[in-house]
């Protein structure tokens, strides 16, 4: 249960032309995701390549070049477009025509995108802008009823969603009486409504206030935790990573920087310095008490105040010679 | 009198919750003011009133010992400028000139000035070399910093910015912050936001909770008050919760201070 992302390179406005020059967005991209039980956080500053990626994973855009294949029970989906293996290195060739018509040549599949789109839902950043319908209920069903369910099964999928996301006392109200959190929470709910395996969300918490946005984050926790759901954040805020998040992957000039946890990324000092990222807040707080009180013993990689609090207190502390 | 002034204010949108409920402030000219609240505590409705975009139900506006009132609003709308929170919503020009100039042709400038005064305001945000671009292809702290060309191009007194950087990514954020300390020794600025550490750099914060002023002071005395910070559901700077934790801490009180010093000092400069 699986989707791996093979040598993927992407453009957007590929012309015939050979004197129009080529720019890829994304460039050999590997990658694979499983299809529940992960909690993973994108970054990366704009122009990383970090949305066309989330829009490939959907299917919402395909890979110029690459395979992206979906192991799902017994059976495997694969969407390819292979460049020769001669090819690969050749300069040459790839200043011709052929290199441009290949370019442009439609990739195989053996799966419906509509059904890969249901798998791996994605939620646009402001969501709440996307909202249309007369009353929250519909704006829910509009997903499900999209995938081909009945207007009944329909409204049960968007009842129960609603219930789960503490949101039943909307549902008869028009989307744009909502504040802002609440057209959010409805938005999303949209998305979970055709239950997909994957939910990818760009820039959740951003605009919500502090207690909307730890609401989100829980919500989105529970729903891996409780449901087995794989949860894909785009963010910026390195505090949610440090809180939420398992895995990071950091994105630069459309190429993966870094796959891993999040406890080496933070201590990686190289590669958060050359992609131009945060600290977390209290490793931040951490590294000035370290500084400023030439506290060289002091273990900055703390994660929450008790932690940070008891490495102050062991490196201050009266047994501490 | 102050150089904005507001007594006894009052506005609700619904019959009986009032999103406004008796607000009295006084501004002076030059200061640079930070008006904190969670979404839905009143900071917003009072910038909105602020730039006549909807009109109090009772009390008085004074800006500059005038009035606010329909009389005069069209003479008080040219002494302030607002930036709002979304950079999309805010352009209508199709390339970054035409849209610092637009607000300049409704005023009939002549078109030597309107050049001069483009090319001053683009480089005062550093978007001077953007003139000819689109807007729409730029990144949101970019448009941001158009934008307030376009206000500061207004020569408006006050400048209200109504959660200006809470769309942006951190690079953008950092960007219009700079932008705000290059222009406050000239103006006097209003920053509306639900973010401590951005309200730090201000000489002065107001926090609103429930349509009231709940505290008012500068950042050192306003940020002491945790448990008033907390009513108003805003998000406790991580340092001033260690420090909580420092005082009920077993180390012995000059290490204490010393912790409790270092970690002021983060809050108020980092």
């Amino acid at each position: 249960m699986a989707i791996r992302l093979s040598q993927i390179n992407f453009a957007y406005d590929i012309s015939k032309k050979t004197n129009v020059s080529l720019n890829f967005t994304l460039h050999d991209i590997n990658l694979e995701i499983n299809l529940k039980d992960e909690m993973i956080a994108f970054v990366g500053h704009t122009g990383s390549g970090k949305s066309t990626l989330v829009q490939l994973l959907n299917a919402l855009l395909l890979p110029t070049i690459g395979k992206i294949s979906i192991e799902d029970n017994d059976k495997t989906f694969v969407l390819e477009k292979k460049l020769k293996d001669k090819f690969i290195n050749d300069d040459h060739y790839k200043q011709t025509k052929k290199y441009r018509k290949f370019l442009l040549k439609p990739l195989k599949h053996n799966i419906k995108l509509k059904e890969l789109r249901k798998k791996i839902g994605l939620v646009f950043q402001f969501p709440e802008y996307q909202i249309f319908e007369e009353t929250v209920l519909k704006d829910i069903m509009f997903g499900p009823k999209n995938f081909s369910l009945s207007n009944e099964e329909a409204k049960i999928k968007a009842k129960e969603i609603a219930e789960r996301m503490k949101i039943t006392d909307l549902l008869d109200k028009s989307p744009f009486a909502l504040s802002g959190g609440q057209m959010r929470k409805v938005a999303i709910a949209g998305i979970l409504a055709s239950n997909p395996d994957v939910l990818i969300l760009d820039e959740p918490t951003v605009g919500l206030d502090p207690q909307t946005k730890e609401e989100l984050l829980t919500f989105l926790v529970d729903l891996k935790n409780t449901y087995h759901k794989t949860i894909i954040l785009i963010t910026h805020d390195m505090d949610v990573i440090s809180k939420y998040i398992e895995r990071v992957i950091v994105l630069k000039k459309g190429t993966i920087m870094y796959d891993g946890s999040k406890i080496d990324l933070f201590k990686n000092k190289e590669l958060i310095e050359s992609c131009n990222l945060d600290y977390p807040t209290i490793v931040s707080i951490m590294m000035h008490l370290k500084e400023y009180l030439n506290l060289n013993d002091l273990d900055v990689y703390q994660y929450n105040l008790d932690d940070a609090m008891n490495e102050i207190e062991r490196c201050l502390g009266d047994n501490h010679e | 009198m102050s150089f904005i002034e507001l007594q006894d204010v009052y506005f609700r949108y619904t019959k009986d919750d009032y999103a406004l409920n008796g607000i009295n402030l006084s501004i002076n000219r030059g200061e640079h003011v930070c008006i904190l609240g969670h979404n839905g505590s009143g900071k917003s409705t009072l910038a909105k009133i602020l730039v006549g975009l909807i009109e109090k139900k009772k009390g008085h506006i004074y800006i500059d010992g005038i009035e606010l009132d329909e009389k005069t609003i069209d003479n008080i709308r040219q002494k302030i400028g607002i930036v709002f929170q979304n950079p999309d919503n805010q352009f209508v020009g199709v390339t970054v000139e035409d849209d610092i100039a637009f607000g300049l042709e409704n005023r009939k400038v002549s078109r030597d000035e309107m050049i001069k005064l483009i090319n001053q305001f683009s480089s005062k945000v550093s978007m001077q070399d953007f003139l000819n671009r689109n807007p729409e292809e730029l990144s949101g702290g970019e448009k941001q910093r158009v934008a307030i060309a376009g206000v500061l191009a207004m020569n408006p007194e006050v400048i209200i910015f109504d959660e200006a950087t809470s769309m942006l990514d951190p690079k953008g954020v950092k960007e219009v912050m700079e932008v705000i300390e290059n222009i406050k020794k000239e103006k006097t600025i209003i920053s509306i936001t639900h973010n401590l550490s951005e309200a730090k750099h201000c000489d002065r914060i107001i926090v609103m909770n429930q349509g009231k002023i709940v505290l008012d002071g500068t950042p050192e005395e306003v940020f002491k008050n945790t448990n008033v910070l907390i009513e108003s559901r805003l998000d406790i700077l991580d340092s001033m919760k260690l420090i909580d934790k420092v005082k009920n801490s077993t180390l012995n009180i000059n290490k204490k201070q010393e912790v409790e010093d270092a970690l002021w000092q983060y809050a108020y400069h980092k």
